[in-house]
Parts: structure tokens; sequence; C-alpha cells
């Protein structure tokens, strides 16, 4: 009777399942290949659609315009698919974000809702073959998705996180974007000289305000040698002035770039082709988050044109890991980097005990702390504190003049630099 | 006379578009220097005329309109040094000329193309590139290295050569005037080299022969005249065959995708820049995974071309074809090519219509034979299925006297006529309307007399096909003539000819088996023979 049972249950489960299946608006392909980002809100996508037609009898053959017209809707839904879920950077990026995709799924690839995400199709096939006695085809077709609307249903589905909340709550990443500059040379200057290089910046940071994220371009690399004589930690990077200048405007993330060309002659026209690495990292830690070489196609077109290609080719790619990075990061709260140095006309203890009580504040006021360096006389410490406690940096300086002053009643902390992603001080025995 | 005249080089250099499909017919361009090679003592006798007549012809029919052309100047250096060369080696062998066509021409074939490239490659711009940011946004013609690379790559040359000239001529008195009928031979063909680009190398291979023979035959009072309009049929008789000839071979066949199909009506995106005719004949078909998985071409009926589109003013216009033999047919499937002549074959069998009014006598025909062909006027009149067609229908005769006795002999129905097809998918109704002469000869053996009668009079007919293939339909035609006659012509065997009443009914009905075949070739014009065998002076 049991055994009766079980099987019943199994029945009746495949039975639900297959029709669930048959039912079902996920594309039947998996397949797409990222062709461009063609701008900030559009992709071009060149997918694979598959038409199934299920005969119910020897005789019954499929429809071949209405074989067609299912190859082209599963072809639309495995781009979206490829763009939401698929490739190396998908939209959803976040296991709470996928899981909560899942109860949405079946309406978000709904036949009418997949069609408006796309903004343009190619009117012939790349291929086309049929498959399964003719039960089945198979097509590849190129189409431009509109990815600015698709993550607006996303966030009205509470799928994503609205971008205006996180404005409001904690705010986008302000990101710093500077070319990679050659041992000795500081790349303010390279980039106020270099054509090319103001070029690439220009279009990474049109990618970035059109995400509205907040760009941050410094205009002059004076007064890193104070912080770094401050700070002995970042005595060891000083050769690397694009992470202390982050670090000294206080953006979250910094992205480097480096612009490659080459030419060569087809014929009498001269083509080129340019390659672009295109690197972020998170600021406190020089962490890399992301990098991407984007290549042009060779064109006998301007310099411009080609280095712009490049840059679609690789900034899309970065971005979505720079967000997939914020969104675990605020998870955790606003993160500020944390250095302290005390004066070493204080005793070995005196200072270790100011230390010590820095860090354990620095525990209490954070959700998580993170210690970069601990020596006898300095502190580098991450931090992650709540927001709603701490809005400003100003709020943690206050925090920390507190502590020390208690500690130190003798000292002075003076601010060497504060920005909102730094804090610098110095305590000096007056 | 020099040994080996070159009087046409053409070089063709043609460009390939990339597309999606890899089946794709990509737009070709061309750069041409006019030459033929004389290849044999015999063709070495042809006229500086008839050499240039035969070079004008074959460059009208070779250069069709799906290539695009640059002429390389005529002033050319290398094209003496290239003559002197070929006449020096005397060889038509395919290896040989492309070794010469690497040292003498390739170079100013790349700069002929070189000048014209960025806009040839800006053709080569598929749809999916032209939606890049690179077109959309930096409003750049959206040309890649590739493209340019595709139209230095894919240039090919052609040479049309003759090696076998003959004209044959008999003189005759006909009504106490000399006719001279002339029969012209004319054989060769055309060689097709392609040339590679790599890496700024470049290099001529060859890649196929295709050979022809013409006759032409005319028949004229004077013999000059005969001769040149013998010449005149065979060289535009072999130009035709080079000309279908060259649609044959794979990478210049027209092939593109279906973009809309209703019910039998497809419609993709070719028209007068390619060149398309109506009637136009295009296989349909697609690529199958067999059970081993491997790719296929399954082909799945054909098409014809009913209307075209002009995408000369819009690229992206349509062209339409209404479908004959239709298969499973939905858009994105292969729309191929099949390059016939603009001539349909009829061969007939059934019967002519025969009676007299002569009290006693029987006359009847029996079996009749014929021939037919139908040229396609679609061209001209902008619509499918109109054609000009002149037949001829051999048969028995028997006259019956009234005592028991009988003459045997034969009759000949010739027309010329209008003819109209409406095809609804593989069948189609046809009507036809025209002139007709009848003749019949009969033989008195007793009397030892020949009996002649002659009469035109209209034709109107129709009938009922049915295609079987792309180029075979078999149908049933009814033919209704009107002519009459009460003359009849009595030869003796001194060939005094007399004439005498006696009635010969050629009007009524007659049904005929017809079986119609599109040829890609012919040995001769039909018309064009008919035409000069015909003595208009």
């Amino acid at each position: 009777m049991t055994r009766a049972l079980n099987t019943t249950l199994i029945l009746a489960l495949l039975l639900s399942n297959s029709l669930a299946a048959q039912s079902s608006n996920l594309p039947n392909s998996r397949e797409a290949i990222f062709v461009e980002s063609s701008g900030p809100a559009e992709v071009v996508i060149i997918s694979t659609g598959i038409g199934i037609h299920k005969p119910r009898n020897r005789w019954d053959k499929p429809d071949q315009n209405e074989l067609t017209n299912r190859a082209k809707l599963d072809a639309r839904r495995a781009a979206v698919w490829f763009v939401l879920l698929g490739g190396a950077d998908p939209m959803l990026t976040t296991m709470e974000e996928q899981t909560k995709f899942t109860g949405v799924q079946e309406s978000f690839f709904d036949k009418s809702n997949v069609q408006k995400y796309v903004a343009w199709e190619s009117d012939k096939f790349e291929e086309r073959i049929k498959m399964d006695n003719g039960n089945k085809l198979r097509i590849k077709r190129a189409m431009r998705l509109n990815t600015r609307l698709i993550r607006e249903d996303l966030v009205s589905l509470g799928v994503m996180t609205a971008t205006s909340d996180l404005v409001k709550s904690m705010g986008l990443p302000t990101i710093m974007v500077l070319p990679e500059a050659p041992k000795g040379q500081d790349p303010i200057d390279l980039l106020r000289n270099d054509v090319t290089l103001k070029k690439g910046a220009e279009v990474i940071e049109s990618y970035l305000t059109s995400r509205r994220y907040e760009v941050v371009v410094p205009e002059q690399s004076s007064g890193l040698n104070e912080m770094v004589s401050a700070a002995q930690s970042l005595q060891d990077v000083e050769d690397d002035p694009t992470y202390l200048l982050a670090l000294s405007i206080g953006a979250d993330i910094y992205m480097t770039y480096n612009v490659t060309s080459q030419s060569r002659k087809v014929g009498s026209t001269t083509v080129k082709k340019a390659a672009v690495a295109v690197r972020a990292y998170e600021t406190t830690t020089g962490r890399l988050l992301g990098t991407e070489t984007g290549y042009s196609s060779e064109r006998p077109s301007m310099e411009a044109v080609i280095i712009e290609e490049g840059i679609n080719d690789a900034v899309e790619k970065v971005l979505s890991r720079i967000s997939a990075y914020w969104k675990e990061d605020l998870e955790q709260g606003v993160q500020y980097k944390i250095i302290l140095s005390v004066s070493t006309d204080y005793e070995l203890d005196e200072a270790e005990d100011l230390l010590f009580e820095v860090s354990d504040l620095l525990a209490k006021m954070s959700h998580k702390t993170k210690e970069i360096l601990l020596t006898d006389y300095s502190l580098d410490h991450l931090i992650w504190v709540d927001p709603t406690n701490y809005e400003r940096t100003s709020d943690i300086y206050r925090a920390l003049k507190t502590s020390i002053n208690r500690a130190l009643p003798d000292g002075s902390v003076r601010k060497v630099t504060l920005n909102r992603k730094l804090v610098v001080l110095t305590v000096d025995m007056e | 006379m020099q040994r080996l005249i070159i009087s046409v080089l053409i070089l063709c250099l043609t460009m390939g578009m990339a597309s999606g499909q890899s089946d794709e017919y990509t737009r070709k361009s061309i750069t041409f220097l006019d030459a033929i090679i004389l290849a044999s003592p015999s063709a070495r006798d042809m006229t500086v005329r008839q050499i240039d007549q035969t070079a004008e012809v074959v460059k009208r029919m070779v250069q069709l309109d799906r290539f695009d052309y640059n002429p390389i100047p005529s002033s050319s250096s290398l094209m003496s040094g290239f003559l002197a060369r070929i006449n020096a080696s005397g060889t038509l062998d395919l290896n040989e000329i492309a070794d010469l066509l690497n040292s003498t021409f390739v170079a100013d074939i790349i700069a002929v193309i070189d000048e014209n490239a960025e806009q040839r490659a800006s053709d080569l711009v598929d749809e999916t590139a032209r939606m890049s940011f690179v077109t959309t946004k930096a409003k750049d013609l959206g040309i890649t290295a590739e493209n340019l690379e595709m139209v230095f790559n894919s240039g090919y040359i052609y040479l049309p050569y003759i090696n076998g000239f003959s004209e044959d001529t008999k003189a005759e008195e006909e009504d106490d005037e000399m006719k001279y009928t002339v029969t012209t031979t004319l054989s060769g063909g055309i060689f097709w080299f392609k040339i590679d680009y790599q890496n700024g190398q470049t290099s001529v291979h060859p890649l196929l022969k295709k050979e022809t023979t013409s006759v032409g035959v005319a028949k004229r009072k004077n013999a000059k005249n005969a001769e040149w309009l013998a010449f005149e049929n065979a060289a535009a008789n072999y130009a035709r065959n080079l000309e279908n000839a060259t649609k044959e071979i794979e990478e210049f066949k027209l092939k593109s995708q279906v973009m809309e199909v209703t019910g039998s009506r497809i419609g993709f995106n070719m028209g007068h820049r390619e060149g398309l005719r109506i009637d136009d004949r295009f296989i349909i078909g697609e690529m199958v995974m067999n059970a081993y998985g491997e790719l296929e071409f399954k082909e799945d009926g054909f098409a014809r071309v009913s209307f075209i589109g002009n995408n000369h003013a819009d690229p992206s216009a349509l062209s339409y074809g209404y479908g004959v033999l239709v298969g499973e047919w939905a858009p994105g499937m292969s729309v191929i090519e099949y390059p016939t002549l603009n001539i349909d074959l009829y061969a007939m069998v059934g019967s002519l219509p025969l009676a007299t009014s002569e009290y006693g006598y029987e006359l009847n025909s029996a079996v009749a034979v014929g021939f037919e062909i139908a040229y396609n006027l679609g061209q001209f009149v902008n619509s499918s299925h109109w054609y000009l067609s002149a037949g001829a229908a051999l048969g028995t005769v028997e006259l019956v006297y009234p005592d028991g006795d009988n003459d045997f002999g034969g009759t000949a129905a010739v027309d010329v006529s209008f003819l109209k097809r409406y095809q609804f998918r593989r069948l189609d109704l046809f009507g036809k309307a025209g002139i007709a002469y009848h003749g019949i000869s009969l033989e008195n053996s007793v009397d030892e007399l020949t009996y002649t009668h002659e009469a035109v009079g209209a034709l109107l007919g129709g009938g009922l096909n049915v295609t079987m293939s792309i180029d075979l339909t078999v149908g049933l035609r009814y033919s209704m003539y009107t002519a009459v006659t009460d003359i009849r012509t009595v030869t003796d065997t001194d060939d005094d000819e007399s004439e005498e009443y006696f009635n010969a009914d050629f009007s009524g009905g007659a049904i005929m088996l017809q079986l119609i075949y599109a040829p890609k070739a012919l040995g001769f014009d039909p018309f064009a023979t008919i035409r000069s065998l015909a003595d208009f002076e």
C-alpha cells in the first residue's frame, strides 16, 4: 500500500513538473554571446533561440511560422537571461537577488515583457538549423537590449535595490578615474597632456555618471607627501600616486586604465586597433576589484572612436564587478580607513596603551574592523560603521579625539587628512 | 594578324560581405581590362571586327549586375607586356596563366581595388555592425579591417578565350537568286582566377574553367551579310552560355534568406542591385542536423521571382517570389539562385487537326510531334510568365480517295505566339494566341505527283502544366487553329507546278502532351536561327 502511494506521489510530482516545464516562460536555450556594450544603457547580444514542437502523434508536423516565432521568442528570452544571470558579469550578482528573481521569473520572461527590453533585433538570422526531425528549430540572432529598463523593472519588482534608496541611505561609491602612470610620473600630468588618455577618462566618466556614480577628478597631487609621512603604512605605497590620490580625495574606489593602440596597412588604408585595460581597486586597501581588457575592432577610424570602442568593451564588465562589491560592502556598513600615528616622544607603553584603547574604541564603533597594521607607534584599521550612528567622517573623528584625549591628556590630536573614506590622525606631545 | 590577339582582358575583382548566415551572397566588385585570348590557329583567323564583336558581347553578358566594376586603365603599360607573354607562351594552362597574371597585372588590380576599397567595404558592413556604437554614436562608417581585407581578398579575374572557329558557306539558287547559308561554329570558354591577399602580399590562383560551343546559322542573298549574321548569332549564344556558366559558379550564386512567408509567397532581400529578373528560379532550403549530428543542406522546393525590389534606392527593399514547389517554408530559410537560360524548351506529342470538305475524300493526320521555344518576356513587361514562343509540329498525313486509294505525306504547323502562364504552386494554367502557318505535302505514287497545301491562320490555345522539378514541367495543351485553304499546288516529276482547287481544312483543335525544360546552356540560339534563316531581305 505504502509502495503504491509512493509510486503515485512520484508520478504526480513528475507530471506536475512536466506540466510546469511545458508552460514555463524560461528560455529553452541559455546560449548567448556578448557582442558589445553600445552605450551605458544598451548591450548587443547574439543569442540562440530554440523553438520546440511537441508532436501529438507521428503525423503531427509543426507549423513553420509558429516554430520560427517560438525560436525568435526563445532567443529574446535567452538574451535577457544572459544579461540577468549569464556570462561573467551578470546583472543579478548576489544570491539574494537571484533568489528574489526566482519568484518573479515567470512573469519577467513573459512574451510581452521580454519584448519591451529589445531595442532592436536583426532581420536576418546568424544561424538557422532544423533538428530533431524538424520538431526543433535553433536560430541565432543579434539583438540590442535596453539594460537600463531591465534594471529599473528589477528594482520595481524588488529584486534589486533601487539606486535611489542606496543614495539616500549610504550613497553610491565615489570613484576616481586616472590613467596608469609609469613609475615616477604624475598621473594628473599624464591626463592633462595626453589627448588619448584624456579621451579614455572621459568615456569612463561618461559611463560612471550615466549610472549616477559620483566621479571625482583630482586636480593636484600636493599634500600627498604630508599624508605619506604621517602614515607609516602608506610609506610602502608612496610610489603609487594614484592610490594615494584616491585616498587623499576620499574615493571609495579608484579606476585606472591604460590605452595601447597599434596600426597596420590594409592596402593603402591605415587601420588601428586599441586595447584598453581597465582596473578597479578598493581605495582603502588597494584590493583589485576587477580588471578587464577591452579591444576595439581594427578600423580605419579616428583614434577617439577606437578608444571608446575598446573602453566600452571593458568598462561594462568592470562596473558590474564594482556594483557587486559595493552591494556586498554596504551590507557591513560604511567603510573607513583609520590611520593613527603617535609621536615617538611618548614612552612605548603610553603609545601602546593609546593604540589599544583606540583599537577597542574602533571595535565598539563599528560592525566590523580589520587590522591592517599595528606598530609600536601607529595603527591602520579598516572599520565598517553604521551610517545612522556616524553619519559623517567628522563624527568618527570626534569620537576618536575624545577617546585619545581621555587616554593621553597631554596629547594633541591633529588631523592630517579627513575625508569621506580616510581619517589620518597624528598625536603629538604638547 | 597576331598569333595571339587579345582585345579584351577583363580583370574581375570581387568583394564578399560577411554576414550572419554563411550562405549569404556577398556583393562582388569587378575591375576589368578588355581581352580575349585566341588560343588556336583557327581562332586567330577571326577578323578584328569579329574579335571586337565577341569581346563586346561577352563583356555585356558576363558583367552581371551582381558585381561592381572598376576598369583598369587601358593605357596600362603592363597590358602590352601581358599580351606579349601570353602570345609567347601560347598556353591555355590555368596555372601558367595564373603565373603570368601574378607577375603582371595583380599589382595594378590591387591598386584599382585600393582606390575604392573603403567605399566598397562600407557595403560590407552588416546589419548588426550598423547598429553598433561606432555607427550610431560615433557616426563612423563602421568599416573594419576585416571588411577591407574581404575587399582585397575576394578579387576575381576572368579571361574569355576562343579555341575553335569555323565558317561553312553553302550557296544555293532559289527563285533565280543565289542564297548563301553560313554556319559559324565558335568554341571557347572562360577562365576564372581568384586573387588572394594576405598581409599585403597578393597572389593569383586558378579557380575554374568553363567551356562552351556555339553555332550560328544565317541565310542571306549577300554572302558577307550571311557570314556576319551567323557570326553574331554564334557570338551572342557563346556569351549567353558564359553568362550562365558564370552564374553557376558557387561564389557568384545569389543567396539570401527568406524574410517573409505568406502562403506560397516569399519575400527576400535582393533586387535590382543584384540584377534579378522576373521568373528567375531560386531554390529554397535549410540546414538540417541529421541523426549523426552533421549539418546538411536540405532543399525544400523552389520559387520564381514575381516582383523585384528597388534596393538601389532602398537597401531594405524586398523582392517577392511565388512558390512553385512549395515546402514547409519559414523566414530565415535560404534562397539560392538556380541559374537557367531565359528560355523554355518544349517537346510535344499529339495530333494536329486536318480535314477536307471535298466530297468523298478524307484528309486526316495521325500523330504529330512538336518542338517549341519560349523566350521569357518577364523583364520587359515586368510581369511573370509572359513568353514569346515559336514552335513547329510535324505530323503524318493521309489522303483517302473515294475509291479507297490513299496518299501519304507529312504536315507541318509553325506558329509564333504570345503565351501567358498562371502559376498556382506546381500547377499552371496557360493561354496562348498567335498566328500559325500550316503546310501539307502528299505524295501520289501512282501519278508521281506531289500535292502541297499551305495556309496561315490564327491560333488560340491553352492548357494545364504540372511542375515536376525546378527545370522540368509536363502538361497538356489544346490548340485551336483557324486556317483553311481551297488551293493546292501540284508538282510533277519535272518540277512543273500548277494550282488546282482542293480544300484542306487545318482548323480545329489539337491536343498534345508537352514536356517543358529550362536549359542552362544551348548550342545555338533557336530564335536567332529562325530569324536568320527567314528571308527578310
